[in-house]
């Protein structure tokens, strides 16, 4: 070849030619692909968008599936013609146990706990099986008329999505068990179309607490997955919700009943639950096949003449809000729904208890509404305003989040001014549940199924015993590192300590007492010289007692200080003062001490 | 939990993984391999793409057909609404929103069905949630209106009925205007309040196109509201625009009539008669003010003679009136008729020729008594003749004439 030879790459310039930048770029891609490029947690960070993105399209896809399903099913009439309306639900509900009992026994129930017991049992692990019976046995359940709703089983198949992803990706097991939560957050912010609701609902109900690393990951997937339901459905609300006016703060006393009430029915309705599924399922095993059937005929001949309360019923949730229904009618429906939502649930047919609950509250909060509005006009504006309230308080009677409960109907309305009311009306009834149902749904159900897992309640209540709670008075002076030993032991002529303290430029030491009367210690240079233990670490009374054991390791004692003033001793702790707490705080219950 | 004592589980099957082997045994007796994590990156994006374009699909297909489907439970609705199914429409078109909740149309129609079934709570919950959304709504604003009017909710009604005609229409804005002020205009007028009412037929009025029908429409509006002058000038000017205008001719003939201007009256409504000779109203209103013209004994431009003559024509039909009537004895009216026949008696010798030419005072005396029969005999003995409706007609017209008052001249 006559051609001259082709120059060394490494001596072209960088940006030479085309050819010549494509091997770093193909090699910036491998990098990148490999995850290589990434430190662990960036990719993460990057895995959490992707799996954001995977969450939206499968929850629009599970949306659209149960929504072709009704119409093909049921028809596209909301009142349903007869045969329909009472064999759909009977031979859906039989097929659903089939592939439930048969090919996916892992799809029963919600969604929430098993999502939960993947975090915490199974290192983040949810068979990627799981996600499509989900899917197929769930479209077929609720688009058959099965009272139950979608956003539970999405935050499954969010979660299953992620799991599925972080396998392959090669995760730490560390990560692979944070996984998990992000596709839940996903799936359930695409299927409510509310980020904050999903992301605070996995906070409080999965991970429990805001201290989790996860939870920038948590934001991500979410706000990526609501983006990509937003471009496929559009981003209207799930309700169109009316304006909220508060007329007169005597209007609030309205809202302290419906609190009241929906803390009553959470509890009944919590009760039917955890108490007609285990009876069901303990009913011999041929049954269980019969079950969703014979739960689909219950609720077929109550959709005869109440087609509102099959499938996950938002298109009359949107007409409760807009005071469409007497009250009397909204009534009979919360309570029509509580029933055929308790046997769908009781009988294991898979799918999710989010939109009845909400389905519920709005009816009984309309009823409340109306009835206040009817017999006492002063007292309430209409009762669409209840209707919404309603949802967020029966979701904190019944699902035990209060948080999301409250930021829930603070997303769907887009108007702050409803918070007052939601405040009042969710912290009433989810006191009232809590009084009569100690432990939530979710963890019972899990218990129910022979799982204990974590209870995020009691972990967000935690109050963590603090040093203030153990710190004893110090029954000596403090000495100065400069003070002769001859003043030291005036000074100290009395005291009982077996230690004394020293407080010296370098910070605080301590040596034994009786040292001071050794006849050696009279020949010491200082104090400091004395201690045997120097550069105490210091306390202060608001840190927690887990802190003081960390630093205490071998040394008797720790001084506690004031923050504003290093050289104030308040007190001391030691082993046997926190020791001596903690056994207090057993006595005393879930109560800390009061601090010394 | 997890403690270091507890087995490994796979993390792709679960299974449990013997201490010390470093692979999943049930994995690698499958021969299921995990591929790398650039080979993972890039098959899931890839899936990520494929995904993202079906679901546009699936998505696209899905909002068409139930774009269909609510059109044809629209068409549905539509059709049962015209074959008086109200009930049936009802539901189609709630299945409609069910498809397409934020058809309008569908909305309004269904709040309309709704209202045309007396479901008046229903229908306005609709209309409000369309009202909150988009204040301006003309046809919205019309329904709310009609609602308040059913609720006999006056200033609501006001409200709403004034913000379809400052609101936006879709089509034929100003004919629709036209229309909801007129429908305002008659509920006023059919709640007595006479004030609003020509207010706003005023405003009406200032508002037609150069149209004889509309003008004429306004004209009867007027009329009806009793300001006939006003009524006169809307005739006229429908006159102006068509000249052969039969109903505008009619209803100048009526005004002018109304006005006590009964020689504008017969030359209107000679012209209205010959145009729709099928106008009964208007040929007897044309006979009464030809008889008027006949009879009346102060029109301007008469001999002494001719008003004599006049007077006594009068008086002779009063005295027919009082002769052809005979109310019966339990009537408490009858009187008061026997009264007025000994003053006609008693009048009769002087109510001369001669006497009446001369003598103003008893000229007046005598009218004033042919007036006062023929307006006493009319509630007791019915309208009469034509000519003793005219004689009434005048004795009213020179009474309000007499008390200041310019019929009909409102403004």
């Amino acid at each position: 070849m006559s051609a001259p030879p082709a120059p060394a790459p490494q001596a072209a310039p960088a940006t030479s030619t085309p050819a010549a930048k494509l091997p770093a770029v193909k090699s910036h891609l491998s990098r990148f692909f490999s995850g290589a490029a990434l430190p662990e947690g960036q990719f993460f960070f990057f895995l959490s968008l992707v799996i954001g993105i995977f969450g939206g399209l499968s929850v629009v896809c599970f949306r659209l599936t149960i929504d072709s399903m009704r119409q093909w099913l049921l028809g596209s009439s909301l009142r349903p013609p007869l045969p329909e309306v009472v064999l759909v639900p009977v031979i859906a509900g039989f097929c659903v146990a089939l592939l439930v009992l048969l090919v996916f026994p892992q799809v029963r129930g919600s969604g929430v706990n098993q999502t939960k017991a993947a975090v915490y049992i199974f290192d983040g692990r949810v068979p990627f099986n799981t996600v499509i019976g989900k899917f197929i046995t769930c479209a077929l359940g609720i688009g058959s008329g099965q009272s139950l709703g979608p956003e539970d089983p999405s935050l499954q198949i969010g979660a299953g999505i992620a799991s599925a992803l972080g396998r392959r990706m090669h995760l730490s097991r560390e990560k692979l068990r944070l996984i998990a939560p992000v596709g839940a957050a996903a799936g359930l912010a695409a299927a409510f179309n509310s980020p904050i609701s999903a992301v605070l609902f996995v906070i409080e109900e999965v991970i429990g607490n805001w201290n989790a690393g996860v939870l920038g990951a948590v934001v991500v997937s979410a706000v990526a997955s609501v983006t990509v339901a937003r471009w496929f459905l559009g981003d209207a609300p799930l309700f169109r919700v009316p304006a909220f006016h508060l007329r007169h703060p005597v209007e609030l006393l309205a809202y302290v009943v419906l609190g009241i009430v929906s803390g009553y029915f959470s509890v009944f309705f919590l009760k039917t639950v955890l108490t007609l599924r285990p009876r069901l399922q303990k009913l011999p095993h041929w049954s269980h096949y019969l079950q969703p059937a014979i739960a689909g005929l219950l609720i077929g001949v109550i959709g005869i003449r109440f087609p509102q309360v099959m499938g996950a019923g938002y298109d009359y949730i949107d007409q409760a809000l807009h005071d469409q229904f007497a009250w009397q009618f909204l009534l009979l429906l919360a309570a029509l729904k509580l029933i055929s939502t308790s046997a769908s649930f009781a009988s294991g047919a898979p799918g999710g208890l989010f939109a009845p609950v909400l389905f519920m509250g709005a009816m009984l909060g309309g009823a409340v509404g109306g009835f206040e509005n009817h017999f006492f006009p002063s007292l309430s504006s209409h009762a669409g305003s209840f209707a919404l309230v309603g949802m967020g308080t029966l979701f904190a009677g019944i699902m035990r989040v209060p948080m999301t409960s409250i930021f829930m109907v603070i997303e769907i309305t887009g108007d702050y001014s409803v918070i007052v009311p939601v405040m009042i009306s969710n912290a009433i009834a989810y006191f009232i549940s809590r009084r009569h149902q100690r432990v939530t749904l979710f963890d019972e159900l899990s218990r129910q199924d022979g799982i204990v897992l974590p209870s995020m309640e009691e972990r967000r209540e935690e109050r963590p015993l603090l040093v203030e709670n153990a710190m004893r008075w110090f029954g000596a002076p403090a000495l100065a590192a400069t003070d002769v030993v001859s003043v030291a032991r005036e000074r100290a002529a009395g005291a009982s300590e077996p230690y004394l303290l020293v407080r010296g430029e370098s910070g605080w030491g301590a040596f034994p007492s009786e040292l001071l009367a050794d006849g050696k210690a009279a020949s010491a240079a200082s104090l400091e010289s004395l201690c045997t233990f120097r550069n105490l670490p210091t306390l202060h009374p608001d840190e927690g007692l887990e802190t003081a054991l960390r630093l205490l390791e071998n040394r008797p004692l720790l001084p506690v200080v004031r923050r504003t003033d290093q050289n104030a001793l308040q007190g001391v702790v030691g082993l046997q003062e926190i020791l001596q707490a903690y056994r207090r705080d057993e006595e005393a219950g879930q109560s800390p001490p009061s601090p010394s | 939990m997890n403690g270091s004592d507890t087995p490994e589980h796979c993390l792709d099957c679960g299974a449990e993984i013997p201490a010390g082997a470093k692979e999943c045994p049930t994995c690698a007796a499958r021969g299921v391999g995990s591929p790398s994590r650039q080979t993972a990156v890039l098959l899931s994006l890839l899936l990520l793409s494929a995904l993202f374009v079906v679901t546009g699909f699936a998505t696209r297909a899905f909002h068409y057909h139930e774009e269909q489907v609510a059109e044809e439970w629209l068409r549905r609705g539509e059709a049962e609404l015209a074959a008086g199914h109200t009930n049936e429409a009802i539901d189609a078109l709630r299945n409609s929103l069910v498809y397409s909740k934020d058809n309008r149309q569908a909305q309004l129609r269904l709040a309309q069905t709704l209202a045309a079934a007396g479901r008046n709570d229903e229908a306005r919950i609709y209309l409000r949630t369309l009202w909150e959304s988009e204040p301006g709504n003309a046809a919205v604003n019309l329904e709310l209106a009609r609602l308040a009017v059913r609720d006999g909710d006056v200033s609501e009604a006001l409200r709403y009925y004034h913000g379809s005609i400052y609101g936006v229409w879709d089509s034929h804005v100003l004919e629709r205007r036209r229309e909801t002020r007129l429908e305002l205009i008659q509920y006023l007028s059919s709640r007595g309040l006479r004030q609003q009412a020509l207010a706003e037929t005023l405003a009406l009025a200032a508002s037609l196109p150069p149209d004889p029908k509309l003008e004429t429409m306004a004209g009867n509006l007027f009329f009806q509201q009793g300001v006939y002058n006003r009524a006169l000038v809307q005739f006229k000017e429908a006159l102006r625009l068509d000249p052969h205008d039969e109903k505008a001719l009619a209803g100048a003939g009526r005004a002018s009539f109304e006005l006590g201007n009964f020689a504008d009256a017969q030359r209107y409504l000679r012209q209205a008669v010959r145009a729709a000779p099928h106008d009964q109203e208007a040929a007897n209103l044309l006979a009464l003010s030809a008889s008027v013209l006949e009879l009346d004994p102060y029109a301007a431009g008469l001999s002494a003679d001719a008003r004599a003559q006049r007077v006594r024509r009068a008086f002779a039909l009063a005295q027919q009136r009082l002769t052809a009537c005979t109310p019966p004895a339990t009537d408490a009216r009858a009187p008061q008729l026997a009264v007025l026949a000994a003053r006609l008696a008693a009048m009769k010798p002087q109510a001369t020729q001669n006497a009446l030419r001369r003598d103003m005072d008893l000229f007046d005396s005598t009218a004033a008594l042919a007036f006062e029969v023929e307006s006493a005999a009319a509630p007791v003995c019915g309208p009469g003749s034509v000519d003793d409706q005219a004689l009434a007609l005048i004795a009213r017209v020179r009474a309000a004439t007499a008390s200041g008052i310019i019929p009909g001249g409102g403004l």
